[in-house]
């Protein structure tokens, strides 16, 4: 089988074998955890835990191997021992199952020489046998249009996005942080040390994916370095692609060839090739997930002027610094807006009606203030409203906080309505446990307004500056043609 | 300076405004829930009974002496109420109260100067106004009801009260205690100057961090930052340091900001630390109160899964650290243990995703912190992300975060290199409420709680850097 073959049969799996599923339920067994993960999160497929043993777990019947599966599977996972992975691919040869995927460590990235012989074998048994392997030591494909995870708290919709990532920690990671701002995926993989199925191949399947419009990859080191770039620039031309680089330090680098045995190759290097293919390069995973909330639920302002509203004249100050040190403009607000929020809420003590506009918790709830704010939306002196919620912790008990939040989200989701200017909530300054209840309240109703939401000024004004940046590529054109 | 003393230490204390569901009312509250022992007043127009206390109209018909009020009522009332402290030989007024010089009307200046010639001819002291005031633990004076009311040796003072309760908040939570804070708003007589020249001197107060927005008197300030900063470590985040900062710096609390240039060749020379951001403050504040001083910048970290471990050495090394390797002994070791290196690095980051946080990462964090008494390395990291755990349900990850916290602690206690824990990936609530449970146990057995591995590396590579400028003799230095 090829390899795209082998990826549409794994993202489209209606069966799969685990294998190293201890019988039972006692001790620690990474099989089972897959096993139970998997029917928690509501896989529909036949599924076949393996262990020679035999047994029962889960209320399944495990099978002693591959071969006595009654029918050919789409999907093994392994979660058994490196040095039995070259009789299991056989195996699955024999048994006629398409993809492997090795959840099972211990190859090149322990930089023992025997351990990378093991995967040179298993890479060159893939392609003989024409079982393909995703990994080593990874956590393989998340698909919920098959209803298949590997974590049984993954979000359940499919999304548009697609998910490279070398990683599995931070492939858990990306998955939920991202989910959490309302951004799902429709495919993820997480391919480890990329034996057989590599970055390029995924690169290459992700391009012709109609059901993705976008990428997120996390990478550390590249097989093949013209090819890969390529690769990069195919995919980038079409559709946006964020990239963090894993490794960039030379102590990085060492630490990489101990997780996935990567070539890392220099910074320098890799900042060259990510923007000669125009894709974004982001620092860190956070900022991965910042993008591809901007990607998603923004569209890119036209200019850099922003109006910020938001509550604390303290706050204010330094949103305003932070606004200006990412080259934001901060218009002030004509004579007569102004006059109009200020008229709205009375009495101009401890507010502030400059921009940004400092105003007190419960002034959003009074229909002239919204008036205000409709006005401030049609003025075309600015490209965007910031929504600042330092939510330091309130002087307000819980049930004056949930009231609060209502009236400040109906509010903010009213004016989405009425407006076509971009709108983006900043959640910040969260102290302790109880600022924590009430940004998730916000950041819920924010984001099912479709108003995304980031978690700091310099964090929001950096996404939008790369969206800007990515819009603005002299490769990129609206309709996705290359340029 | 003995007025500090009736700002710190009143013995009687009263409220001006203090109107059932108005703001007084939250500051009388504040005030007995943090165990005030001295005399509460409560006053309101009407003499409406506020939160059970019998409210007087004019703090001219207290009975007993009072040394501090907190004035909330509208700012064209409050030249009055001050000619009434005057009478009743009131010694500080804190003013709450806004719409003075900061709303940038001349009525505005107009009022704030009357305010302050009243305060000098009646011989009162004013905080702010437009602020939050006193936090002053020792005697259980406060503005939010849920500070601690544990003392410690950081004095801080704010001149913006929103940003003021924020690192009060958050580094609470992480562990540091103040001896006191003060958010001074419009700074109209009592300024920031008179603050640090204070905390120089003040005996219960090692460590001063500061929010300012904009100086009132430069040279002033200059000899007084100067002149604490060779006492004691001074942490100073500037709040409208850009140009639009600035601008807004001015309608927050009727500052001139300055350029930046000057304020960065100030704090600079005084041997003050400049600060970034609130969140970079409140991760300093950790380092410099709990943290035993590392000799050096070699770091072993302990515990990040494979991706995460190559994250934090990039961003480690980023800030000048050192990821020294793990001596061949101690590698050895770990693989005779465990039989194989599957899914897991033993060279520094630690990898021990297989290991779980069991018994033996226990027993392999502190066999790597102590081997050769622990001169591979400087200080240690333990490096938890729960977004990035792939298997638990919330009865298991509850049970595996409290067992984490046991070994942890354990670990700590039973070690005596300089260690903290980096707990980061933290994403929903959930993970949120379980992080903030775990540091809390931690940071109050002593042990620093970052939330970034980025943010940690920050902190303490200041904390070096202001250790190593000390070493640099100065003549000016007194102590």
């Amino acid at each position: 089988m090829n390899k795209v073959d082998a990826l549409n049969t794994a993202f489209n799996l209606k069966n799969v074998a685990i294998v190293g599923v201890a019988p039972g339920e006692a001790g620690f067994n990474t099989g089972r955890l897959f096993l139970s993960a998997i029917v928690e999160y509501g896989f529909p497929g036949r599924i076949y835990p393996v262990h020679p043993d035999g047994g029962e777990v889960l209320g399944l019947k495990v099978y002693p191997s591959i071969s006595d599966i009654p029918e050919a599977v789409d999907y093994v996972i392994s979660c058994i021992r490196a040095p039995l992975i070259p009789r299991l691919i056989r195996e699955c040869s024999e048994a006629r199952a398409k993809v492997l995927c090795l959840f099972t460590a211990g190859f090149s990235e322990t930089g023992i020489s025997s351990n990378q012989e093991l995967e040179s074998q298993i890479g060159e048994l893939a392609r003989e046998t024409g079982v393909r392997v995703i990994g080593p030591n990874c956590m393989g494909i998340f698909s919920p249009r098959a209803r298949f995870s590997y974590a049984a708290d993954f979000p359940k919709e499919t999304g548009r996005a697609g998910l490279i990532c070398q990683s599995g920690g931070n492939t858990l990671y990306i998955i939920r942080a991202a989910g959490a701002r309302g951004i799902t995926f429709g495919k993820a993989i997480s391919y480890g040390n990329g034996s057989d199925i590599d970055e390029t191949d995924l690169l290459g399947y992700f391009h012709q994916d109609s059901e993705i419009d976008m990428v997120a990859m996390y990478i550390e080191g590249v097989r093949d370095g013209s090819r890969f770039r390529r690769a990069l620039k195919e995919l980038a031309v079409e559709k946006p692609l964020v990239v963090v680089k894993g490794g960039r330090t030379p102590k990085g680098v060492s630490a990489v060839a101990s997780h996935t045995a990567s070539l890392a190759g220099s910074d320098e290097l890799w900042e060259q090739v990510l923007k000669h293919a125009g894709a974004i390069q982001v620092d860190t995973l956070d900022e991965l997930v910042d993008m591809l909330v901007a990607l998603s639920l923004m569209s890119p302002p036209g200019e850099k002027r922003v109006v910020s509203l938001g509550m604390g004249g303290g706050a204010g100050v330094l949103a305003a610094d932070e606004w200006d040190r990412a080259g934001f403009a901060q218009p002030p607000l004509p004579e007569e807006i102004a006059e109009e929020f200020r008229t709205a809420l009375g009495n101009p003590a401890g507010t502030s009606m400059n921009n940004p506009i400092d105003v007190p918790h419960f002034g959003l709830g009074n229909p002239n203030f919204y008036e205000a704010l409709k006005s401030l939306m049609s003025w075309d002196g600015f490209d965007f409203l910031a929504f600042h919620l330092p939510l330091r912790g309130m002087m307000l008990t819980m049930s004056v906080g949930d009231m609060v939040i209502s009236m400040e989200t109906d509010t903010l989701m009213n004016l989405r309505q009425e407006t076509t200017k971009p709108m983006v909530g900043v959640i910040h300054y969260l102290a302790n446990a109880e600022s924590w209840q009430y940004a998730a309240k916000y950041a819920e109703r924010l984001q099912k307004a479709g108003i995304p939401v980031f978690y700091s000024v310099a964090s929001t004004a950096n996404a939008i500056n790369r969206l800007i940046g990515y819009h603005n590529y002299p490769g990129y054109t609206a309709d996705g043609s290359s340029g | 300076m003995k007025y500090f003393d009736a700002i710190f230490h009143p013995a009687s204390i009263a409220i001006a405004g203090a109107s059932p569901g108005k703001s007084g009312q939250w500051f009388l509250d504040s005030i007995r829930t943090s165990g005030f022992k001295g005399s509460i007043y409560a006053i309101n127009s009407k003499g409406a009974e506020v939160s059970g206390l019998m409210a007087y109209t004019s703090i001219k018909d207290i009975p007993g002496p009072v040394d501090f009020v907190i004035c909330c009522i509208p700012a064209v009332h409050v030249p009055q109420l001050l000619r009434d402290c005057g009478a009743k030989k009131v010694r500080t007024v804190s003013i709450y109260s806004s719409g003075f010089s900061e709303i940038g009307t001349e009525e505005g200046r107009e009022l704030e100067r009357e305010i302050v010639r009243i305060a000098r001819d009646s011989g009162i002291r004013i905080v702010g106004p437009n602020c939050l005031g006193v936090y002053s633990p020792k005697v259980g004076l406060s503005f939010a009801s849920d500070f601690p009311w544990r003392v410690g040796k950081v004095a801080l003072i704010g001149q913006s009260g929103g940003n003021t309760s924020y690192l009060i908040r958050a580094a609470s939570q992480r562990g540091v205690r103040f001896s006191k804070a003060v958010s001074y708003g419009n700074a109209s007589d009592i300024n920031e100057s008179d603050l640090l020249e204070y905390f120089a001197h003040d005996p219960e107060t090692e460590i001063v961090a500061a929010y300012i927005e904009g100086v009132k008197d430069g040279e002033r300030f200059r000899q007084v930052l100067t002149d604490l900063a060779v006492r004691k470590p001074v942490l100073i985040l500037k709040g409208g340091y850009t140009k639009a900062g600035g601008e807004i710096a001015a309608s927050h609390t009727g500052s001139l900001a300055g350029s930046a240039e000057i304020w960065d060749s100030l704090v600079h020379q005084s041997g003050a630390i400049k600060v970034a951001n609130l969140d970079d403050m409140v991760d300093l504040l950790v380092t410099f109160t709990l943290l035993p001083l590392p000799k050096g910048r070699r770091v072993g970290v302990f515990g990040g899964g494979g991706g995460a471990s190559v994250v934090a050495t990039d961003e480690l090394t980023t800030a000048g650290f050192v990821v020294p390797r793990l001596p061949p002994e101690l590698t050895t070791e770990l693989m005779s243990l465990f039989g194989s290196t599957a899914g897991m690095i033993f060279k520094n980051p630690i990898d021990l995703s297989m290991v779980g946080y069991s018994q033996g990462f226990h027993d392999v964090v502190k066999r790597l912190l102590t081997y050769a008494s622990g001169d591979w390395i400087d200080f240690g990291l333990i490096h938890a992300g729960f977004g990035q755990a792939a298997w638990f349900s919330s009865s298991a990850f509850n049970a595996e975060i409290d067992q984490f916290r046991d070994f942890i602690s354990r670990i700590y206690r039973e070690t005596d290199k300089p260690l903290a824990l980096v707990v980061q990936f933290l994403i929903t609530n959930w993970d949120w409420q379980k992080a903030l449970e775990l540091e809390r146990s931690c940071s109050e057995a002593g042990m620093p709680v970052y939330h970034s591995m980025a943010g940690a590396a920050r902190a303490i590579d200041h904390y070096l850097q202001y250790h190593e400028n000390k070493k640099v003799p100065t003549t000016s230095r007194t102590i």
